[in-house]
């Protein structure tokens, strides 16, 4: 009496060795089949987070204006910070909560020249994310932050900001973009509401987080300050303020969902295999 | 041309061109070690028809570059794409299919394994966690609440659709 061998009587080696050639977000889904290949798909998926931590060779490039602005506005290099878990999640659990934050520095600061002044990042990683943020690393220092500013009329109740971040491949010789993928796919004009911006310049603990798609993949931490044209009244109430105001958007952070960073750099693997 | 025999697990003898037997390195390991042999070399693990189908793709493959060092640092594979010739000789039952890989593991013939293993990752893609436990013959060990935990785990994952459709080879199983 023979049992037969299937996918899932495999040695785990062999397991793994199949499961290895399916691009990230495949993976994740065929977790679901059984335990067993549960616990191999996390192993991989593993592997591949920690080895998303270097992100060698690949730059990312950030754009973001209010919509009259946008083909003026530079573009802006980010630093990699490292991968960990936002502070407010509440219960990570898994890996998908990992996200990787990225700093947009001042344009015309390329990042090779902002490196001197950066420490390496330390490996922010951790097998299972923990709850405490895994402390976050430090901020440039002396680099100054990129902002934009978003106007509203009297009685306009949202505005739209124009963002768009690409991931590149680099060159070798680092001057050129080989190839690049859009990190938010679907559209690069998004609505942002007074009464969000309102309530985020008041947030008194860390800078909020605007995400940029419903499956929270990516996301821009803002701290936001709103300047008004007149002056508040003495004991007026303002949550339902409507006269024309501007707030006064900084970039913290670009948060990107580590999975989803490791897909699309997949991709762009992908478009230069193809090329 | 010298020859070689093997002693498959059913106990049938299959004599082979030693430089096409050579492609598994467990073979060209143990005829290094030994030297001239002409007893038939037994392969426990495999069976008549198991061997007679690797043979045959060594004979196919004798003449490729010996395969380049891979680099397992690398935890994604590049590609799954696999030749002409090897598809069709991939259209086998799920059975055979799978005892070809572990054939070619244990006789560790690399280019082999890689050719089983991207047949089996191209049959996976495109499918629901369903249909994959329908064509594995799986059975699903998750309580329903464990199914769901993972598929909120996932959600993010979830909503994209491979670009390339794969290759549907299954259907040929």
């Amino acid at each position: 009496m023979s049992t037969v061998v299937g996918l899932n009587s495999l040695p785990g080696e062999l397991l793994e060795g199949i499961l290895s050639y399916l691009p990230t977000k495949v993976l994740l889904r065929v977790a679901r089949v059984s335990k067993r290949i549960c616990s191999s798909v996390e192993f991989i998926a593993r592997k591949r987070f920690r080895a998303m931590e270097i992100l060698e060779g690949h730059d990312l490039v950030f754009q973001c204006s209010s919509p009259s602005n946008r083909f003026h506005a530079p573009y802006h290099y980010c630093w990699y910070k490292g991968s960990y878990v936002t502070a407010s999640q509440t219960t990570p659990t898994n890996i998908g909560d990992l996200y990787a934050h990225f700093r947009p520095l001042p344009s015309g600061t390329k990042r090779s020249q902002a490196k001197p002044q950066v420490p390496s990042p330390p490996p922010q990683i951790n097998d299972l994310p923990k709850a405490d943020g895994g402390g976050e690393p430090k901020e440039l220092p002396g680099l100054p932050f990129v902002t934009t500013t978003l106007p509203f009329d009297a009685s306009e109740y949202f505005t739209q900001l124009c963002a768009s971040s690409v991931l590149v491949k680099s060159s070798p010789r680092g001057s050129t973009f080989t190839r690049a993928v859009q990190i938010s796919e679907k559209e690069s004009f998004f609505r942002i509401r007074r009464s969000w911006l309102r309530a985020a310049s008041r947030a008194t603990g860390g800078a909020e987080v605007f995400w940029l798609d419903e499956l929270r993949n990516v996301g821009l931490r803002m701290k936001v300050a709103e300047s008004r044209f007149a002056p508040m009244e003495e004991g007026e109430e303002d949550e339902e303020d409507e006269s024309a105001t501007v707030f006064i958007v900084r970039y913290e952070e670009l948060v990107v969902r580590t999975g989803h960073l490791v897909d699309l750099a997949e991709r762009v693997g992908e478009e230069v295999g193809n090329a | 041309m010298s020859e070689i025999k093997l002693l498959s697990s059913d106990q049938a003898t299959i004599t082979v061109e030693k430089s096409v037997a050579e492609r598994s390195i467990l073979i060209k390991n143990m005829l290094e070690d030994v030297g001239e042999v002409t007893e038939a070399i037994p392969i426990p693990n495999v069976n008549e028809n198991v061997l007679k189908k690797v043979i045959e793709w060594c004979e196919h493959h004798k003449g490729d570059p010996p395969a380049q060092a891979d680099d397992d640092s690398d935890s994604r594979k590049k590609s799954s794409d696999i030749d002409e010739w090897d598809q069709k000789f991939m259209q086998v039952d799920q059975e055979m299919l799978f005892e070809i890989i572990l054939a070619a593991n244990y006789l560790d013939i690399k280019p082999l394994l890689d050719v089983g293993c991207k047949t089996v990752a191209n049959m996976i893609k495109g499918k629901s966690p369903e249909e994959i436990r329908k064509t594995f013959n799986i059975q699903n060990d998750f309580t329903p609440d464990e199914e769901e935990q993972i598929r909120r785990e996932n959600e993010w994952a979830e909503e994209s659709v491979p670009r390339s459709q794969p290759l549907d080879i299954d259907e040929a199983c």
